[in-house]
């Protein structure tokens, strides 16, 4: 009715405006949002080909006769018609689009789709939200951003890996990661590290190598209906990212981003303050560090008081003659240890085109210096894609990015003298560290010593000089990467064309280890190198054919191939044996006598698919999506190795069906889906026959029976997944809601069962796992306030998913990984990620049970004592606008699951944390019952000296059931604080956008039961090294300044 | 455009009849063999077999400080009685599928090539390694052990598996007696290829498990006919002993531990200083270094003096070279079970006989230690040390039995849960009221074999602790 009358109006317009019908003139005007004029808006008279741009200042000038109409339109707003009157200038204010549905979501294999038309759980994050208040490690920036995301970073570490996982681990031993895709290439995001609760360096994840500056957009397709087409590897869901192109922009744009960020530690562990070095309170003094003197060798802090006006020998008093120095605190001597890490990145994209011929240039780099010293990391990338358009059927397209990921020196983790951070826990509190800074000018630690030969430290036994550690054993890291793709695209007709596509990502990376001579793990010294060599080639062709079925009924058909050749080649060197010249890490210098160890191996797999997909849709209000895949894998055995999954999801919008748009809920989209994907699991290359192993040290060759059993009768395992959902818009797009139930159910899964040894084997493939997923995540945003110069938003995700372990094929339990006496276990019944360990021995009412005044452990059971599973996660995200400031703060929460803390156990062990002045002077009084005598107990009242009890019930041989704490937490995340000149004061320059921010990252830890940790913690990414902690190397408070431009 | 269809369709079609083209081949393995020289697999069941029971935390840690030769002056909980589970899982594991696996393997490989020599060495080995199994943890698997497709195997009683083991080193005789075929020098690094020695170590490897149930069986008619074969050992030159090499990660795993890991807390013991002093023994300064006052003192078992690594002794030089030989069976113990054997009536010559063994056992001790004759000859003369009845004979034999084993920790505590010398208290500040009488069974049998673990408990006096007594001990 609308549009009639405006014709009708036009029509009168022209009539009356007869006179000057013809005369074409010229009309100007400026172009404007409420931020200020806009350069680039497109302006064309209706139904002609002339158009322009605004320029800078957003001025336009077109040729245009009266009567006609021009359209204003410019990306990501509504676009504007006019028809010239008798006036000729014409100011226009552009509006945000809004209209709901419209957005178009990046989806599987690269298509976009406008959101009403998307059948499943799809959520993007924009790439500028990830620019700003920036993390090095793009898997952090989209902690607490998406429903159902859950991010776990190692640790604060400059290079530490990240772990993202989407709807639960549905894989016991394989990689239960999302995959990554950038711009239709698969990104491996393995992580090389050799971290572990027994120590290692962590390396990051491959997908931190991503620079969150050339990102348009993330996609994250959470579920395998949403990504069934990435084939095996889709179980896990996928992150989507689509780079920044040169397609909406019709002309030159160059920005520039510059970020610099400082950090600390978010938190340290509450160390005591008052006790120091020893094993009793009687005496001290240092002699050697290695018990030459009284308790010098000890490296506990159970011994005399300090700041009580005593003095003793320590291991810096060579400085005032031998003579005993004042024996006091230093407070703060582990947070003087850590240096105020700082980041920065800068970066440069160069952009142009148009729709149909395009460039994006970008060069980025950052360089991070670590708390830890010594420690560093740096990025480099330079990235570029292009499309054109060949004649009049034919485009082609190409990107290419080039990384370089380099550290001359990454943190050891875990337990070992290596990671520093252990003699913080095993420790002397009397030490000021800083003192051991300057090593050079230290004298060296006595001949005889475990030391000898390095620079003095206060403890000689079971530790080296910190600093010399960080400085002399550096591990290295280097990583060249490449990865692209081309396609063309040949359009037969409108509705029907061809696409092939070329895509490859290869690496080649170089990893050294090093340790000199008189290292305390490494008397001899130790060399360590690994060259890498990963390479994936993907060819796809795709046909595409859309057909209007009738004037209701649309449809989109698609098949296609592809195939997949995946290259990895190894070779290690390690010198053992030790060195034979100190300080040269080289593979030759081998320490006579002493055989280097040399290892090579090569793997390579195929999987070749054949694929269709396509979409129905009705009258743009109902949607079905249909795919279908069959893939045939390399690696499974020839009778099994060909599998088909299919997938069928649909949507309706009610809003659009019903014509409700314009109510108070004015957009409602019901979805529903159903999938099954197959896969290989963690099945390798060559694990279905026996082979020998052969392995070269000082007595020779020898070989051994490999301790996996393999299975030639292995078949693909596969993951069925349903999915419901809604979404729902509400007065004008000011509520946005949205919620979807998932239930996944994969079975088949493969995994190397553990056996028993007496079987000659300890693992054995099999086809034994199931497991389900079932959950709900949720988002709902709200503006709360709108006006032209103020806004405020929030935006709230909730998920919640409940993991089973249903079966394991009849095996008991699955060991990932563990400390100490703790087990991380994959146990039938219950969710993935068992703490296993023996527990306190309890009466029937649960109260511990102490003998002597210590506590009992029940020995004879293995007990569920926890489980790294959290209960649910979200994020709330608040932003506030007002004219040319915003400010937004992100707090993300992870409520439930376990982490058990060894840092805590040791803690207390060696008298160094905050409780073990529980009872110093007087002794403690467990809290439980003890035998009465007659069968019954009666209430604890032994009196225990705190060293006793602490060095019982916080050991690791006793109990595991000491350290296990609640590892909730909610996180102050993020806060921004942005300011963005105004448009006019850049009027006359060649600046377009100038932006300024302060941010900061991971500023607060607003909840938390687990004591001295960050409970956000693990040694790597990978599932065995999940919720457990030693010698946490601590996660960092960032803040700092970005600063955008744009020209 | 239909002649691109028609290519579209065709290609497609290409693909999928051949969508798995060479993928047999792609997934063959460029990386390790699909079979292999059986002498590589008994050199490494060799190596594992020792590097597992030479383990300064197995051997060490539970071995010798339950025997009571060490003590440790800080982190001594495994002296008390509080093991690492995860080490007493090592053992475990290491010897069934770091060594019978291998056994086993070797052994079909040499019958493939008729040689029956090798296959005879891959029994003993397998022998050797199910009776560490049993004596440590009592009832373990072994008819149903390491038997592709089986991986959750059932429990044998000891008897049973004692009987499997005499069976296996009645097999390896009769192999090595028609023996085929060459054992490489370069792999085999107990003998060089040294067949012979192969079949004496067979036969005391033998006599060594007889004599372990000789208080449960009658054994006599088995030992004496040992006796008469000849094929015993007799000399040193004839002992079992992996030469440790001089460098890291292939030497001495005590030596890769204490003096290469920095592990100071190792100490002697109290009890083994005053046993070396009741008997004048010219083996402590071989066994022991002086303190920093330059005394031999033991650290009291059970009792800490953490960081206090100068006031006491720590073992010997010898024992803490990189290249201390793992010994399986020295000539000294095979002489000191035939004197025990005399000395019950086992065989025939009462003390007479078992003087003549008692006194060839330790001075085959004395020449590993590298103490002269002279010495040697002094200390045997003492009448301290002389077979006077049968009773006090039991005791002494032992007591020598209890120092030719120093070092071999495992094996020092078996023989001391069999004979009971020297008496031995628990540690001071015990956590248990015994010195164990087991291992617990492998933490990985609670995990993945349940049924069959508690089975196998339920046989046991006090269920899966290390209270209940093995078999021979009852």
């Amino acid at each position: 009715m609308r549009s009639k009358f405006k014709w009708i109006f036009t029509l009168l317009v022209a009539f009356t405006m007869q006179f000057s019908f013809a005369q074409e003139k010229t009309v100007t005007g400026v172009v404007s949002d409420e931020l200020g004029p806009i350069a680039g808006a497109n302006v064309v008279v209706d139904g002609t080909t002339r158009g322009t741009t605004t320029d800078f200042d957003g001025n336009y000038t077109i040729k245009a006769k009266q009567g006609e109409v021009l359209v204003i339109s410019y990306t990501g707003k509504k676009a504007v018609r006019i028809t010239i009157a008798a006036a000729s200038s014409y100011n226009v204010s552009l509006k945000d689009d809004v209209v709901e549905g419209k957005e178009v979501i990046v989806t599987a294999l690269g298509i976009k789709k406008e959101e009403k038309a998307v059948t499943y759980a799809a959520q993007s994050v924009k790439g500028s939200s990830m620019t700003e208040a920036r993390e090095s490690n793009i898997v952090n920036a989209l902690s607490g951003k998406i429903a159902g995301v859950q991010v776990t970073n190692s640790s604060g570490a400059v290079g530490s890996s990240s772990r993202i996982v989407l709807r639960g681990a549905s894989s016991i031993t394989g990689n239960n990661q999302a995959l990554f895709v950038i711009d239709g290439v698969p990104f491996d995001n393995t992580n090389y590290g050799n971290a572990g609760s027994g120590g290692g360096r962590d390396l990051p994840n491959g997908a931190a190598s991503i620079n969150p500056d050339d990102i348009e957009s993330v996609t994250v397709l959470k579920g395998p209906t949403a990504a069934a087409l990435y084939g095996i590897r889709a179980s896990k869901g996928v992150i989507l990212i689509t780079t920044k192109s040169g397609k909406k922009k019709d002309k030159f744009e160059v920005s520039f981003n510059s970020n610099i960020t400082f950090s600390n530690p978010l938190l340290l562990p509450n160390y005591q303050n008052s006790y120091g070095q020893g094993a009793t309170s009687d005496y001290f003094e240092f002699v050697d560090g290695s018990g030459g003197g009284y308790n010098d060798g000890v490296d506990e802090s159970w011994g005399p008081a300090l700041d009580r006006g005593l003095s003793f020998v320590q291991w810096d008093s060579y400085k005032y003659g031998g003579m005993a120095t004042p024996w006091v605190s230093h407070p703060d001597n582990v947070k003087d240890f850590y240096d105020t890490g700082i980041s920065q990145s800068n970066s440069i994209t160069l952009i142009s085109g148009g729709q149909d011929n395009n460039f994006r240039l970008s060069i980025g780099n950052s360089d991070e210096k670590g708390m830890i010293p010594m420690t560093e990391f740096k990025k480099f990338n330079i990235g570029f894609n292009g499309n054109m358009k060949l004649g009049e059927k034919l485009t082609a397209g190409a990107n290419v990015t080039f990384f370089n990921n380099k550290s001359d020196n990454l943190p050891n983790v875990g337990y070992s003298s290596s990671n520093v951070v252990q003699q913080f826990i095993w420790s002397a509190r009397n030490v000021n560290f800083t003192d051991l800074k300057n090593w050079r000018n230290l004298p060296l630690a006595p001949v005889g010593t475990a030391a000898e030969g390095t620079p003095l430290n206060w403890n000689t036994v079971f530790q080296n000089n910190p600093y010399w550690v960080l400085e002399t054993n550096r591990n290295t890291y280097d990583q060249d990467r490449v990865t692209g793709a081309t396609y063309l695209n040949y359009k037969f007709t409108d509705n029907f064309s061809i696409n092939g596509k070329l895509s490859l990502d290869h690496y080649s990376q170089r990893e050294t280890v090093r340790a000199e001579k008189g290292t305390n793990e490494n008397q001899d010294g130790y060399y360590g190198e690994v060259s890498r060599r990963y390479s994936e080639i993907n060819a796809e062709t795709i046909l595409t054919y859309q057909k209007d079925l009738s004037e209701n009924f649309r449809m989109t058909l698609n098949g296609g191939l592809n195939t997949l050749k995946r290259i990895q080649s190894r070779v290690t060197g390690e010198l053992t044996g030790g060195l034979e010249l100190p300080g040269l890490f080289t593979l030759s210098n081998v320490k006579s006598g002493t055989t280097p160890v040399i290892d090579s191996d090569y793997f390579e797999q195929r999987i070749n698919s054949v694929l269709g997909f396509g979409q129905l849709s009705y009258k743009d209000y109902a949607f079905v999506d249909f795919s279908g895949r069959n893939d045939w894998s390399s690696v499974l055995p020839k009778a099994n190795n060909s599998f088909f999954y299919p997938a069928v999801s649909g949507s309706l919008v009610l809003s659009d069906m019903l014509g409700f748009q314009d109510s108070k809920v004015n957009y409602v989209k019901l979805r529903a889906g159903w999938s099954k994907v197959g896969g290989t699991g963690p099945l390798g290359e060559y694990s279905i026959n026996s082979t020998y192993n052969l392995a070269n040290n000082n007595f020779g060759t020898q070989s051994s029976v490999p301790n996996t059993q393999w299975n030639p009768n292995i078949k693909p395992e596969s993951t069925v997944g349903t999915e419901f959902g809604v979404d729902m818009n509400a007065f004008k797009n000011r509520l946005r809601f949205s919620a979807t139930y998932y239930s996944q159910t994969s079975t088949d899964l493969i995994l190397p069962l553990q056996v028993e040894a007496s079987s000659g084997f300890t693992s054995s493939w099999e086809n034994a796992g199931e497991m389900t997923n079932k959950g709900v995540e949720l988002q709902l945003g709200i503006t709360a306030l709108k006006s032209d110069d103020f806004s405020f938003d929030i935006d709230l995700n909730f998920a919640k998913n409940k993991n089973e372990v249903v079966s394991l094929g009849g095996a008991d339990s699955y060991t990932l990984g563990g400390q100490w006496g703790m087990e991380l276990q994959a146990r039938p019944g219950e969710a993935y990620g068992s703490i296993v360990g023996f527990p306190y021995a309890r009466t029937d009412a649960g109260e511990i049970i102490y003998e002597n005044g210590l506590p009992k452990v029940n020995n004879s059971e293995l007990a569920v004592l926890g489980n790294i599973t959290p209960d649910w996660t979200g994020g709330a995200n608040f932003t506030f606008k007002y004219k040319n400031f915003d400010l937004s703060t992100l707090v993300d929460a992870k409520i439930g699951g376990d982490i058990f803390s060894m840092s805590y156990m040791w803690g207390r062990y060696a008298g160094t944390l905050e409780e073990s002045l529980i009872g110093r002077e007087t002794g403690l009084v467990g809290d439980g019952v003890m035998s009465d005598g007659a069968g019954g107990y009666v209430a604890n009242n032994v009196v225990v000296g705190a060293k006793a009890f602490n060095q019982y019930a916080y050991n690791y041989s006793n109990f595991t059931e000491s350290g296990i704490f609640d590892a909730s937490y909610v996180k102050l995340r993020q806060i921004v604080f942005g300011y963005s000149l105004p448009k006019s004061w850049l009027k006359g320059t060649f600046i377009q956008d100038f932006k300024v921010s302060v941010v900061g990252r991971n500023l607060a830890i607003l909840y938390k039961k687990a004591p001295h940790i960050d409970p956000e913690s693990a040694f790597s990414n990978a599932n065995g090294e999940q919720g457990q902690e030693f010698g946490q190397l601590p996660s960092a408070r960032t803040y700092g300044f970005n600063i955008n431009v744009k020209f | 455009m239909k002649k691109i269809m028609y290519l579209f369709i065709a290609s497609l079609a290409f693909t999928v009849v051949s969508c798995d083209k060479d993928f047999e081949e792609i997934n063959t393995s460029p990386n390790s063999s699909q079979t292999t020289d059986p002498n590589l697999l008994l050199s490494s069941a060799i190596t594992v077999t020792q590097n597992t029971l030479y383990n300064a935390q197995v051997g060490g840690d539970m071995g010798l400080c339950w025997a009571q030769h060490w003590s440790k002056v800080q982190y001594n909980d495994e002296e008390r009685y509080i093991p690492r589970r995860a080490l007493m899982n090592a053992l475990w594991t290491n010897l069934y599928s770091g060594v019978i696996a291998e056994a086993k393997s070797a052994y079909t490989f040499a019958g493939e090539d008729g040689n029956t020599n090798l296959q005879a060495a891959a029994l003993v080995m397998q022998a050797n390694a199910f009776q560490i199994l049993t004596d440590v943890y009592g009832p373990v698997p072994f008819s149903q052990a390491v038997v592709p497709g089986n991986v959750k195997p059932i429990h044998d009683s000891q008897e049973e598996v004692y009987d499997g083991i005499l069976d296996m080193l009645d097999q390896a005789d009769a192999l090595f007696a028609s023996g085929t075929g060459a054992i490489t020098p370069s792999a085999d690094l107990l003998y060089g290829g040294d067949v012979t020695k192969w079949r004496k170590l067979t036969n005391s490897l033998k006599l060594k498990a007889l004599m372990r149930i000789s208080a449960k069986r009658d054994v006599s008619a088995d030992v004496q006919a040992l006796v008469a074969s000849g094929w015993l050992m007799s000399s040193n030159s004839d002992s079992a002993q992996l030469v440790y090499t001089s460098a890291q990660p292939d030497a001495n795993p005590i030596y890769e531990t204490v003096v290469f890991g920095n592990r100071a807390e190792y100490k002697v013991s109290s009890v083994l200083i005053t046993e070396l002093n009741n008997y004048n023994d010219p083996r402590k300064p071989i066994f022991a270094k002086v303190n920093n006052s330059n005394a031999y003192v033991g650290n009291t078992p059970g009792v800490e003096n953490p960081g206090n690594y100068n006031g006491f002794s720590s073992p010997g030089a010898k024992y803490l070279d990189p290249t201390l030989p793992g010994v399986i069976l020295s000539y000294s113990q095979v002489e000191l079970f035939l004197a025990e054997a005399a000395n019950e009536g086992i065989i025939p010559g009462g003390l007479t006989e078992a003087t003549t063994h008692y006194e060839a056992g330790i001075a085959a001790n004395m020449l590993f230690n590298g103490v002269s004759s002279a010495d040697t000859a002094t200390y045997i003369g003492q009448p301290i040390l002389a077979l006077a009845t049968q009773a006090q004979a039991r005791e002494a034999i032992a007591i020598q039995v209890w120092f030719t084993l120093y070092g071999q920790g495992i094996e020092a505590w078996t023989e001391w849960r069999r004979t009971g010398y020297p008496t031995l208290a628990p540690v001071a500040n015990a956590a248990i009221t015994e010195i164990p009488s087991r291992f617990y069974f492998s933490t990985d049998s609670q995990n993945y074999n349940q049924v069959n673990y508690a089975a196998a408990s339920a046989t046991l006096s006090q269920g899966d602790s290390m209270l209940s007594k093995v078999w021979w001990m009852n």
